[in-house]
């Protein structure tokens, strides 16, 4: 009876009000490598993935209906609370989100008030994750400085560590690089592929040449629907893609 | 008539009314400077520290006004402050839009609420709930500085909460959403990242709230006693609260005003008291001002 | 565990709070009303005062108020609407945080020294004694601010393709303003009034030594020594010096209408202003 599955959702369909954002999405996401959701804007791709570590239900106005498992345990079930749930799935975002604080504060911040390690070894987690996420040897002579003083590049590894601190069991990414140049972009990918190895990651991205690049498999959303999904190759070289991303077909 | 005539009439009205506005305000700074000059002249500093104010014998001292206008404006706020920045967490982090909305409503009314209302609230209602309740101190009556610092807090506090609330406002979105996603709960957003940013808001919130305190003439003047030459013997103890006592502003607002402006000097006294009121709530609210519009970091 | 515990006890100290401070609403207004709602009748709002207060009704208080209130209204909507205009159209960039800096130094004023300043220009230099028009002058200032800074979102929340377009129509400058941003800052102008005359209606301590009287006056018919009665001076007076059981009906009748006057101003502004408070979100 064991389950493969990471995510197992079934029938969830989120409206806001009577528009439909997602429309009985039926989809397993596999406990290994790097899955990707593509499609246009406006698809429902952030809105499925925030619906995965229950973010989505602090947007208010929404309703969100059908069944979530993470690890096989239904993750909308009454008695599970959200905020021990969102602890163990990381989270980063389009933009980088830093808190007007020292780089230590901000790779500490999660881990520190989560109280799931000791005091005393939050010096060493601080600098394992800013190694995780590329960033020691920029930062280790200013861990005290302010962290908006980063590039922005920086600014989201320095919240990829601050999310790696916290020893999520799976890394949930919504458009992490749009907002970065090049060079940023090529360090997170990187980073991306170095860390799938360690836990699984779901990504969301509307550039179809790094979803290529990093992702093993894709699901294709459209206009609130699941188009298709399955291993990588098979989804961008399908016809429903081309459809797809046509802007009259949305 | 060409387009091109810099000075058309709208420019012609609309700068002669400014002009007359800004005018006004200067004119209401040079008068209270200039007639408050003969009081200056003869006290010198010693206006400000004088403990003493008889006007027969040509003595003008506002300390005692000074301590009273204190006094009262810390009671006002050790009550609001704690209460309106508290509520206004609750209805800014907490509560459903729809609900949030309902208890703005109700601010705003309470907010509206005129000063002269609270005053008669305060003379009819809590000075005599103030004397019951500290019977056992032996306050001469119920009309002392701690109930016109109640009241004073009362009326502040649909300030601070409503400046509370727009502090916390403009706290992006996001930074919650980033909180939340690493697993704190919605407590521990509010405690290390709402609150932290507000910050410069929320002391904006309470200095606005001082000014607005230490102002404030009519509910005080009914119900603080306007006991003068008040002068503590401890400056640092709550005994004074339980004694009637007289503020800046309620001075201003008695008869005296009325009874001063023939004699040049006592009324110059008059005038160097507002100026000095002025100077006070000017120098808070300016501080309130520029700290609410210091640009948001990020 | 702990972290629960702090999460709920947080949310229940914060959430008295709120309760509290509602509260405190519903008392004020429940004191007001279940002592002043006995008085009212339609004898209170027509007749004049009898036997100091004891008797009779309000009527030259309410027309005081509204004389006061109509005053400060003409003179606050021009001066306001130029300042507006000031600062959004003709004032350089770096200049308009100076003029709202001293909007909102002026909006800090305690309403007492405009008293004092009333009483040194118009009562004793301009020799008017005490004056309607003082009052509303007074209070006309007194609001300026409120109602300067309701224009001034008003106009800045004028979407700039509007003035764009009707300059590329070859209008002048001043034709814009007539055409575009008046038309646009009506709302504005109705709103600050409404909510600056909630904040006059009740104010006492300008209009005291200046503009108003406890008794014996009547519809003013020039500007030099022609007090009004007031609503507000009403109350401060008869609340200080009397206990008589009849006249305590009729002030807190007093308070009630004058309280009905102040919430129905405000709440007349408040659609406006919540709107314009929370612009559209969308996640």
């Amino acid at each position: 009876m064991t389950d493969p599955s990471l995510f197992q959702i079934r029938g969830l369909t989120v409206t806001s009000g009577v528009l439909p954002l997602l429309q009985s999405v039926n989809l397993d996401i596999p406990a290994g490598g790097v899955f990707g959701f593509i499609g246009p804007s406006g698809a429902g791709k952030s809105t499925l993935l925030k619906s995965l570590n229950r973010l989505l239900e602090l947007t208010p106005g929404l309703s969100i209906t059908g069944e979530v498992k993470f690890k096989a345990s239904p993750i909308y079930a009454p008695a599970v609370d959200p905020n021990a749930l969102r602890a163990r799935i990381g989270m980063l975002f389009q933009q980088p989100v830093i808190f007007p604080a020292s780089i230590l504060a901000n790779v500490l911040f999660g881990v520190k008030r989560l109280g799931i390690l000791p005091r005393r070894e939050l010096h060493d987690a601080a600098e394992r994750a800013l190694r995780e996420a590329a960033l020691w040897d920029e930062v280790k002579d200013r861990l005290k400085g302010s962290a908006l003083n980063l590039s922005i590049g920086q600014q989201q590894r320095l919240c990829l560590a601050r999310t790696l601190a916290c020893q999520p069991d799976v890394l949930l990414m919504d458009e992490p690089t749009s907002a970065l140049d090049n060079r940023s972009t090529a360090a997170i990918e990187d980073l991306v592929l170095e860390l799938q190895s360690r836990q699984p990651i779901v990504l969301v991205t509307h550039n179809l040449p790094q979803a290529s690049r990093l992702c093993g498999r894709l699901a294709l959303l459209c206009a609130g629907r699941l188009v298709m999904f399955g291993p990588t190759a098979e989804v961008l070289d399908a016809p429903a893609l081309e459809q797809c991303l046509t802007p009259s077909s949305c | 008539m060409t387009g091109r005539r810099r000075w058309s009439l709208t420019k012609w009205v609309s700068g002669t009314f400014s002009v007359f506005a800004l005018l006004a305000l200067a004119a209401l700074l040079v008068l209270f400077i200039r007639q408050s000059l003969p009081v200056w002249r003869q006290e010198g500093w010693g206006f400000l520290t004088g403990k003493r104010w008889f006007y027969r014998q040509e003595e003008f001292g506002l300390a005692p006004m000074l301590h009273g206008t204190v006094a009262v404006a810390l009671v006002a706020l050790g009550l609001a402050a704690p209460l309106g920045i508290g509520a206004a967490i609750f209805t800014a982090e907490f509560l459903s839009t729809r609900l949030r909305l309902i208890v703005k409503v109700a601010i705003e009314l309470l907010a509206g609420i005129p000063s002269v209302v609270y005053g008669l609230l305060g003379i009819l209602l809590l000075r005599d709930w103030v004397y019951e309740a500290m019977e056992r101190f032996e306050p001469l009556s119920g009309d002392t500085l701690l109930t016109g610092g109640i009241l004073l807090g009362v009326m502040i506090l649909p300030t601070i909460m409503t400046l509370s609330d727009d502090a916390l406002r403009t706290v992006p979105a996001s930074q919650r959403l980033a909180a939340r996603a690493l697993g704190l709960n919605s407590t521990e957003t509010v405690l290390h990242v709402s609150l932290r940013q507000a910050l410069p808001g929320l002391v904006a919130a309470i200095l606005l709230a001082v000014g607005r305190a230490c102002g404030e003439m009519i509910a005080v003047f009914l119900v603080v006693g306007r006991q003068d030459n008040q002068w503590p013997d401890k400056l640092f103890s709550a005994k004074p609260l339980l004694e009637a006592g007289q503020t800046l502003s309620t001075k201003l607002g008695s008869s005296e005003t009325n009874i001063a402006y023939g004699d040049p000097l006592h009324w110059a006294a008059m005038v160097a008291l507002g100026l000095v009121l002025l100077a006070l709530v000017t120098f808070i609210t300016a501080i309130g001002v520029r700290l609410q519009r210091s640009p948001h970091e990020t | 565990m702990r972290r629960k515990f702090i999460h709920h006890f947080f949310r229940l100290a914060t959430g008295l709070c709120a309760a509290a401070a509602c509260a405190v609403l519903g008392l004020i207004v429940w004191a007001i009303v279940k002592r002043g709602w006995p008085a009212i009748n339609w004898r209170f709002f027509t007749e004049q005062i009898l036997l100091v207060g004891a008797d009779g009704g309000i009527f030259y208080n309410l027309l005081g108020t509204g004389i006061l209130l109509v005053t400060a209204f003409c003179v606050s909507a021009p001066v306001a609407l130029s300042l507006a205009l000031l600062h959004g159209v003709y004032l350089p960039p770096k200049r308009r945080g100076t003029l709202a800096l001293l909007l909102y130094i002026l909006n800090g004023v305690p309403s007492i020294l405009f008293g004092i300043f009333g009483m040194i220009v118009f009562v004793q230099f301009l020799g008017w004694g005490k004056s309607w028009l003082t009052g509303g002058i007074l209070l006309g200032f007194m609001i300026l601010p409120t109602v300067t800074i309701a224009l001034m979102e008003r106009i800045s929340a004028i979407p700039r393709k509007f003035g764009e377009a009707a300059a590329a129509l070859g209008l002048r400058e001043s034709q814009i303003i007539r055409a575009v941003i008046l038309p646009q800052s009506v709302g504005g102008l109705v709103t600050g009034s409404l909510l600056g005359l909630a904040r006059a209606a009740g104010e006492t301590a300008p209009i005291m030594f200046t503009a108003t009287i406890f008794a014996g006056a009547t519809m003013p018919s020039g500007i030099k020594e022609s007090p009004v009665l007031s609503l507000p001076y009403h109350i401060f007076i008869l609340a200080q010096d009397s206990f008589d059981p009849a006249v305590g009906s009729k002030l807190w009748g007093t308070a009630l209408t004058l309280l009905m006057l102040v919430f129905l101003l405000s709440l007349a502004a408040l659609p406006a202003r919540l709107k314009l408070k929370q612009p559209a979100h969308h996640d």
